[in-house]
C-alpha cells in the first residue's frame, strides 16, 4: 500500500509538474523509398537519409495548454557525427511550415561544422539547456560532431496548429533534412552513429516559454541501423588545420596516364571526398582549388614575419642551434631558390606590412600572394604556392631530404575502401596557420648552412602550442560624433600583432588609423572595401609592444547614430611573443 | 498600443555609472521593446534582415557594454554606450555580420545583466 502511494505521489508529482510537456523528436527514413530507418531496414552507406523533424504532446489536456499559450517561435540545435553523415547542400526545408498557410513566417537554418555542445549538457529539459547556453555559451571544437540550428517564427499562426488534436503529434515535419551516410561510417563506434537535440525553446512573442520542452530519445538521442556497403570505392582525405574550411575546396582528381579520366567534387566537412567508379589499374594524382579565397591574406601574418626573423638570426654563438628545422627552412624560402636569408626575411616582412609591390613580388619570383584592387576597393587576391603532399610524406625527413617525396599521387587496389590521405602546404605560411600541422621531427642532427634540403634538424617553432591573449577592443561614439575602435593591450612581450576589422561602410567611413605601439615598431594598416587590417611589429625583437590604447581606428559617421552593435565584425586576430610563440587575440 | 513612460532619476551614480547627476528622461518604447525586469535587454525582433530596435532597460545610469558573441563564444563585435535610467532605445546593424544566430549580451562592469539571442535573415 506504502508502495503503491508513493508510487502515486511520485507520477503526481512527475505529470503535474510537466503540465505543457512538449516532444521535439526526430524520425529517419532512407530517402529513395521512404521507408522508416530500423533493425529490420538499416539504412547503407552511400543511401540518402531523410530526417523529419516533429513535435508531439503527450495528451489533450498538454495540447490545450500548449494551443492557450499563443506559442509561436521555436529554436533548436540538433547535432550528427560528420565523421558518419554528411550534410546535402540545399536538402532542408519546412515543409510543415510551408503547409500551416501562416500570414507571414519567418524561417531560418543554419550550420556550423566541428561543434560539440558539452557544457549544458546535463540539463535533461531543452529549455533548461537553452538558458544555460544563453547564459554562458557551451559550444566546443570537435571535429565529430556538426550542428544544425533550426528556428522559426509564426505570425496569424501558432506552434499548435502544427500538431495534429486527435493524434497529438505533427503529421508533416516541420523542418527536414537530407544526409549522405558515409561510406566508412561502419568505422564509427556503434554508439556515435547517431543525432541528437542538443539545446531549444518554444516562445511566445513577449518571449515566455514552455518550461517542459524535452529531446526526443534523451541524451542517448538517436541511433542509426546501418550497413556496411562492403563495395570498391576510394576516399580522399585531406588533413586541412582548423583555419580553413574544408567544404570552402574543390578536389580534382586527375588520371597521370589518362587525359579522360578525372574526378571533381567538393570536400565534405571531414575534408573528404569519395570516388565510387574510379578505375583500379591506374595511377592518379590530387589536387584543391579554394572556392572562396577570402582567406588568403590571412594565411601569412606578424608570426610569420617575425619568426622568419628568428630561423634566419637566432642560431646561437657557433650558428648551430636553429630555430627551424629543414622543412620550416623550406618553407620560409620565399623565393625558392634553396637560401633562406635576410632577403626572405624581408620580403615576408614588407607582404605583410603591406609595403611590398607586385612588381617587387614578380621580379624576385616570390612565393606570396599578389593582389588587385578595383575601383570600389575591393581587393582581389591571386595565390599559386600551395598544394598537396602524400601524408605519409608529410615528415621532415621525407619532406626535407628529395623533392622526389613532394608528390600527391596514389595507386587504389581491388577490394574494400582505398583511403588515401594529403597534407596542404602553403608557402611562406612560416606559423602553419594556414597549413596541415606538422609532426614533430624524429631525427636530430644539426643543420647544415644555407640548404635547405638537406641535412635534417631539430625544430623548435613549428612545434610550440598556440596561446591566446586577452586584448580588449571596443567601438565608443565620441562627443564630436565620431566613432572610435580602441585596441587596449594588457600584456607585454609581444613582438607583433595584427588583426581585421569589418565595418558597415554604408554609415562609417574610416578616417585614420592611430598608432601608440613603441618607438622603434613597425605599424601598418591596409584597407580591402570596408575591411581594415592593421597591426605593429618589431622586426628585430628589440622593443616589445607598448601595454595600454596602443591602436585607434576613427571612423566618421555618414548619418546620426546612438550606437555601433553590429556596425563592427571583428576577427582573425594574432599576435606573436617575442621567443616566437603564436598568440590568438581573445577579446574580452 | 505604445506606452508612454517617463522615469525621474536623480540618484548619485554608483555602479557603471560616471560621476553625473541626471534629471526627467522621458523615452517612447513601442510594446514589443517593453522589459518588466528592472535590467535587460530585448530587440524587437529575433529575426534581423538588417537593423532591428532594441531596448536596453537600466537601473543606475552610466556606462554599459553590449557584446556580440558567436556559437565560438567569441566577441565578435563589442560596445561601450552611456545609458539614462529606464528605457534606452538603441538599434542592432546586422549586415556586417556574418549570417549566423549571435548572443547579445549586456554587460555593467564585468557582471552579465541580460541576453538576448538574435538570428540574422540573408
Amino acid at each position: 500500500m506504502i508502495k503503491k502511494l508513493f508510487t502515486f505521489l511520485l507520477l503526481f508529482t512527475t505529470f503535474t509538474s510537466f503540465s505543457q510537456r512538449v516532444i521535439w523528436e526526430a524520425k529517419f527514413f532512407i530517402n529513395s523509398t521512404s521507408e522508416v530507418v530500423t533493425e529490420q531496414t538499416p539504412i547503407m552507406e552511400g543511401d540518402t537519409l531523410r530526417v523529419e523533424f516533429h513535435f508531439r504532446v503527450l495528451d489533450a489536456a498538454k495540447y490545450q495548454t500548449l494551443d492557450d499559450a499563443d506559442t509561436k517561435y521555436f529554436f533548436g540545435d540538433f547535432q550528427y557525427n560528420n565523421d558518419a553523415f554528411t550534410r546535402v547542400d540545399g536538402g532542408s526545408s519546412f515543409p510543415g511550415i510551408d503547409n500551416l498557410e501562416d500570414g507571414s513566417p519567418i524561417t531560418a537554418t543554419y550550420f556550423y561544422d566541428n561543434y560539440l555542445f558539452t557544457s549544458g549538457r546535463s540539463y535533461d529539459v531543452l529549455q533548461n539547456r537553452y538558458s544555460d547556453w544563453v547564459a554562458n555559451g557551451g559550444y566546443e571544437v570537435d571535429d565529430q560532431w556538426s550542428v544544425v540550428r533550426t528556428t522559426f517564427q509564426l505570425s496569424d499562426k501558432e506552434v499548435a496548429n502544427l500538431i495534429d488534436s486527435t493524434t497529438l503529434e505533427t503529421s508533416i515535419p516541420f523542418f527536414q533534412i537530407l544526409f549522405t551516410v558515409n561510406q566508412n561510417a561502419h568505422q564509427q563506434d556503434i554508439t556515435d552513429l547517431k543525432f541528437f537535440m542538443s539545446l531549444g525553446t518554444m516562445q511566445d512573442l513577449d518571449g515566455t516559454y514552455i518550461n517542459d520542452f524535452d529531446p526526443g530519445h534523451g541524451e542517448d538521442g538517436y541511433v542509426m541501423d546501418l550497413v556496411d556497403d562492403a563495395g570498391d570505392n576510394v576516399i580522399i582525405k585531406v588533413h586541412l588545420p582548423e583555419t580553413l574550411d574544408p567544404t570552402n575546396f574543390n578536389v580534382y582528381v586527375n588520371s597521370t596516364t589518362d587525359d579522360t579520366i578525372s574526378y571533381e567534387g567538393t570536400l565534405d566537412v571531414n575534408g573528404e571526398f569519395t570516388i565510387n567508379d574510379i578505375p583500379y589499374d591506374g595511377e592518379y594524382y590530387a589536387s584543391i582549388s579554394p572556392i572562396d579565397n577570402s582567406y588568403i591574406p590571412d594565411i601569412h601574418t606578424v608570426t610569420d614575419a617575425y619568426r622568419s626573423f628568428l630561423g634566419v638570426t637566432d642560431v646561437g654563438i657557433n650558428g648551430t642551434e636553429r630555430q627551424f628545422d629543414v622543412f620550416e627552412t623550406f618553407i620560409a624560402d620565399v623565393n625558392m631558390d634553396d637560401i633562406l636569408d635576410s632577403r626572405d626575411v624581408y620580403w615576408l616582412l614588407a607582404y605583410v606590412t603591406g609595403i611590398l609591390t607586385t612588381e617587387e613580388s614578380q621580379n624576385n619570383n616570390l612565393c606570396l600572394p599578389t593582389s588587385t584592387t578595383a575601383e570600389d576597393g575591393t581587393v582581389t587576391w591571386s595565390w599559386g604556392c600551395y598544394t598537396l603532399v602524400n601524408y605519409d610524406n608529410y615528415t621532415e625527413e621525407l619532406l626535407g631530404t628529395s623533392m622526389d617525396n613532394w608528390v600527391s599521387s596514389f595507386s587504389p587496389s581491388f577490394g574494400g575502401t582505398n583511403y588515401f590521405e594529403f597534407a596542404h602546404w602553403n608557402h611562406s605560411d612560416v606559423d602553419f596557420s594556414h597549413t596541415t600541422p606538422y609532426p614533430a621531427s624524429t631525427t636530430e642532427s644539426p643543420a647544415r648552412e644555407g640548404f635547405a634540403h638537406k641535412t635534417p634538424t631539430v625544430g623548435t617553432l613549428a612545434h610550440r602550442t598556440v596561446g591566446t591573449i586577452n586584448i580588449d577592443m571596443v567601438a565608443d561614439i565620441r562627443d564630436d560624433g565620431k566613432v572610435e575602435v580602441t585596441l587596449k593591450l594588457n600584456d607585454g612581450d609581444l613582438a607583433g600583432l595584427q588583426s581585421r576589422i569589418k565595418y558597415n561602410e554604408s554609415i562609417l567611413y574610416l578616417e585614420e588609423v592611430i598608432f601608440d605601439t613603441g618607438n622603434t615598431l613597425t605599424n601598418f594598416s591596409s584597407l580591402d572595401k570596408n575591411n581594415v587590417v592593421f597591426g605593429t611589429i618589431s622586426p628585430n625583437g628589440d622593443e616589445q609592444v607598448k601595454e595600454g590604447e596602443i591602436v585607434k581606428l576613427i571612423f566618421e559617421t555618414l548619418e546620426q547614430i546612438n550606437n555601433t552593435t553590429g556596425l563592427f565584425y571583428f576577427y582573425n586576430t594574432d599576435a606573436v611573443k617575442l621567443n616566437g610563440d603564436k598568440l590568438i587575440l581573445n577579446i574580452q | 498600443m505604445k506606452k508612454f513612460i517617463t522615469l525621474i532619476s536623480l540618484i548619485m551614480l554608483t555602479s557603471c555609472a560616471e560621476d553625473l547627476e541626471f534629471e526627467y528622461v522621458s523615452v517612447e518604447v513601442p510594446d514589443n521593446l517593453l522589459i518588466e525586469k528592472e535590467v535587460g535587454i530585448k530587440l524587437e525582433s529575433k529575426f534581423i534582415d538588417d537593423v532591428a530596435l532594441m531596448n536596453v532597460k537600466i537601473n543606475a545610469a552610466g556606462i554599459f557594454t553590449i557584446k556580440v558573441i558567436d556559437i565560438r563564444n567569441e566577441v565578435v563585435s563589442k560596445e561601450v554606450v552611456r545609458g539614462e535610467v529606464g528605457d534606452n532605445l538603441f538599434k542592432v546593424y546586422t549586415n556586417t555580420l556574418p549570417i549566423s544566430s549571435y548572443r547579445i549580451e549586456l554587460f555593467c562592469d564585468d557582471e552579465k545583466v541580460g541576453a538576448e539571442v538574435v538570428n540574422l535573415l540573408q
